[in-house]
């Protein structure tokens, strides 16, 4: 009896695994920001110098999201990473705007820095609650 | 541009999303909602006087207005995160009252 009463107890500590805090993912989300702000820095210059940085700053937020989709319950992070990489005004979609118009104005170099700061915020944010 | 209008669709998306969550969250999702508006009220007022300055070009203009956007959709998924941390805390403190009762039962 008291052996039937510890399953579920282990059951809904298993099910909530994904909700637990990960250093990890909190370090992956914290060096994307720092890689982005610099990549960004960049962004007044001719993207074709800068595209082997562009391709590593994608590959670490693939990367990022793929490890995300391996923890359980971890739906709101997974979908803010989705949003990085596919939202029309976020990551992704800033630095296609670069190779698309070769250089970017040093204002939008500026609030361009400001939004994606703010917008991995709400993952580095929501990962750090978990603690 | 109606930076007005655009507000208002703003608004209208942080309500819409916030009102999907359990009544229990959805105050401080529409709180912490309109705290970002704010914010982007005073984005949008500088972005649209660098439009007309010519200091940022019309495309530029439109992903900065797609990134408010995407900050508001980043914003409630953080929130919805945070309802299911709330959630998986209840859950480990009915573990703790029938793990105690259980080691208690087993001390009798």
């Amino acid at each position: 009896m008291k052996r039937l009463l510890l399953l579920p107890i282990l059951a809904l500590l298993v099910s909530c695994s994904g909700l637990m805090y990960s250093a990890q993912s909190f370090q992956m989300a914290t060096d994307i920001k720092a890689e982005a702000a610099i990549v960004i820095s960049h962004s007044t210059d001719s993207f074709q110098r800068h595209t082997n940085e562009v391709g590593l700053l994608k590959a670490h937020v693939e990367s990022a999201y793929q490890h995300e989709r391996t923890r359980k319950l971890n739906h709101a992070t997974i979908a803010m990473w989705s949003e990085v990489i596919k939202s029309n005004g976020n990551l992704f979609a800033l630095l296609e705007l670069w190779e698309a118009k070769y250089r970017l104005t040093g204002a939008m170099k500026v609030e361009s820095s400001r939004q994606i700061e703010r917008l991995l915020n709400s993952i580095i944010d929501l990962e750090a609650h978990k603690k | 541009m109606d930076i007005q209008q655009t507000l208002a669709e703003i608004e209208a998306q942080v309500v819409a999303l916030a009102s999907q969550m359990s009544k229990r969250f959805r105050d401080e999702a529409i709180a912490d909602g309109r705290a970002l508006l704010v914010t982007i009220r005073e984005d949008l007022t500088r972005w649209l006087n660098l439009l007309e300055a010519g200091e940022i070009t019309a495309d530029e203009f439109q992903w900065l207005l797609n990134s408010s956007k995407s900050q508001v959709k980043m914003m409630a998924l953080r929130q919805a995160g945070y309802a299911a941390l709330k959630t998986k805390k209840f859950v480990a403190a009915i573990g703790d009252i029938i793990l105690e009762a259980v080691l208690k039962a087993k001390q009798v």
